[in-house]
């Protein structure tokens, strides 16, 4: 059995607003889900979801009402125990910015205990990682957005951790940039890093994580692996050429042709049949791909989907 | 040894922040510029030399500064969010108390230094014999700062930062809580709750480690000179009180959202 990294279970949070009449906002409202070693989590919601308040709670920087929460099989491990297996990378790079990107690096070295040549060896090595050490010794003050995320980036990666919890990585960030973390994502996996990666950027998540979690109105509502979102055995296109008129629902395929989804092979071979005997000819069928986009707003949208 | 490294980043940060450096210049100005008058003319503060009114103005704008400082130390990190990056960082919450006041308490080290160095340098154009009982008095006051500060910075853990400066600024005065408790104990306003809230009132005074409380007047000072044990004694109540009030800042910030 695959052990259990991270574990949520009935998660409550609710904060109480206002001085005078107090309201109760129920952020959470019984959030579970587990994350595996090896994993590279994807944690997807709309805005106001919950996921922020998830992470705070798994980071201890927010108390949850209720609810059980295991991080490396510990309940609740306090900041010592756990940041020294884990690190975080705030969506927001808020960090002191008097000083140099090498400075804050040897400073966050320091504080997770490495010290004289391994450290500067650690951060010459996260720096690389993360494309910045040519502006290394600038102050971070001068550091532009992607740049300061990418210190933030490199901060995360240099205890080398076996837990990193990155919030919004993509955001804000270029092509290139976003290109830039999947790639340090990836390696860091390959080598057995547990990923949990709070974000907006459907398409970043579709290729960086094996598994998945939806968490709508404080609640997780699904949670399964990108290849079982994405392929949909039921779900299949057919693309064909016809010399008249297309068949009903077909429309029209980016190149030449005509392209018809069915459900289920039956329909798909009697579609077949209909384009043979009208003189038509099937160019490729296969299972039809759903992006992961399609899903999130299908899942998110459909009110009763609760697990 | 966690807390020195966050020693390091409460210091880098103060020495760093430009409204400590104005003030530190402004206090630097005015100490000297009093101290710089004639040393035995009564200044119009009453029967005071201006070099002991020098003192005093240098003491306030250190006691100001540990204030401010104290408010604004982990206030400061939360209200920017670098507390986020420093609390997910191995380091327990009471290390991080701890920390942001060595970074004051070095900063205010420092802000003395240059205090002493000015007082002397002027003594020494005037012709002044020079009194190394200053310096000393001056660093004395190093460690009731470092109680002041920490009363702030638990204020500001617990109200906004006006909120927390005025208070620290309250309860900084001996005499506040002292007259209060004199006052409920003397009078009958309360009826049945007068002892009770005259008990309360004293236990308050004498919890509240008063900047007063820790600080020996020029006056004083002169008059027993440098004597080893009460100072001591002084240094290490107020270390303790510093130290406890760190450890409930750090409960504080353990229970708060950050």
């Amino acid at each position: 059995m695959t052990e259990s990294v991270l574990e949520c279970r009935d998660l409550v949070k609710v904060y109480a607003v206002g001085s005078i009449r107090r309201r109760r906002i129920e952020a959470l409202r019984g959030v579970t889900l587990s994350v595996h070693r090896g994993d590279v989590y994807g944690f997807l919601g709309e805005n106001g979801a919950g996921k922020t308040t998830t992470i705070r709670c798994l980071l201890g920087l927010t108390h949850p009402t209720s609810g059980e929460m295991r991080v490396f099989g510990r309940d609740r491990p306090g900041p010592r125990e756990l940041f020294s297996r884990a690190a975080y990378c705030p969506e927001e790079s808020n960090f002191f910015t008097g000083i140099t990107g090498r400075e804050l690096l040897r400073l966050y070295g320091r504080l997770h205990g490495l010290a004289g040549a391994e450290l500067e060896k650690r951060v010459d090595r996260a720096l690389d990682e993360v494309d910045l050490r040519k502006n290394a010794d600038r102050r971070i003050e001068g550091y532009s957005k992607r740049m300061r995320q990418r210190v933030g980036l490199a901060q995360a990666v240099l205890p080398q951790p076996e837990l990193i919890i990155l919030d919004e990585p993509a955001r804000g960030l270029d092509p290139v940039g976003r290109r830039r973390f999947r790639d340090v994502i990836l390696d860091h996996a390959a080598r057995g890093t547990t990923f949990f990666i709070n974000s907006h950027t459907l398409s970043e998540v579709e290729r960086t994580c094996t598994r998945v979690g939806i968490i709508k109105s404080g609640r997780v509502i699904r949670e399964l692996a990108p290849r079982d979102l994405v392929e949909d055995p039921e779900a299949l296109e057919i693309i064909y050429e016809i010399p008249g008129e297309p068949l009903g629902g077909s429309e029209r395929a980016d190149g030449q042709g005509f392209r018809l989804r069915v459900q289920g092979t039956a329909a798909m071979a009697e579609a077949a049949a209909e384009i043979a005997r009208r003189g038509g000819r099937v160019e490729s069928a296969g299972t039809l791909r759903k992006s992961l986009e399609d899903y999130f707003i299908q899942v998110v949208g459909d009110e009763d989907v609760v697990s | 040894m966690r807390v020195f490294v966050l020693w390091r980043y409460a210091w880098l940060r103060l020495a760093r922040a430009h409204y400590l450096k104005a003030l530190f210049g402004m206090a630097f100005f005015v100490g000297g510029a009093v101290a710089w008058t004639n040393t035995e003319a009564i200044t119009p503060l009453g029967q005071m030399s201006s070099l002991e009114l020098g003192m005093k103005v240098a003491r306030t704008f250190l006691w100001l500064a540990a204030v401010w400082i104290g408010a604004g130390a982990l206030a400061g990190e939360i209200s920017a969010q670098t507390a986020r990056t420093l609390m997910t960082k191995p380091v327990s919450r009471f290390e991080i108390a701890v920390g942001m006041l060595g970074g004051g308490f070095a900063y205010l080290a420092l802000m003395i230094v240059i205090f002493a160095a000015e007082i002397h340098l002027i003594c020494w154009w005037r012709g002044i014999p020079v009194d190394w009982r200053l310096e000393y008095l001056l660093l004395t006051l190093l460690v009731p700062l470092v109680a002041v500060m920490a009363m702030a910075q638990l204020f500001s853990l617990l109200a906004a930062r006006p909120v927390a400066i005025f208070f620290a600024v309250l309860l900084s005065f001996e005499s506040l809580g002292r007259s209060l408790a004199e006052r409920l104990e003397a009078g009958d306003v309360l009826g049945a709750f007068q002892q009770p809230a005259a008990a309360a009132a004293h236990a308050v005074y004498l919890a509240m480690p008063t900047y007063g409380r820790f600080v020996m007047s020029y006056t004083e000072f002169s008059r027993i000179g440098p004597a080893v044990g009460p100072l001591l004694f002084h240094s290490a109540a107020a270390l303790l009180y510093a130290l406890g009030i760190a450890a409930f800042s750090s409960f504080v910030l353990s229970r708060k959202d950050v």
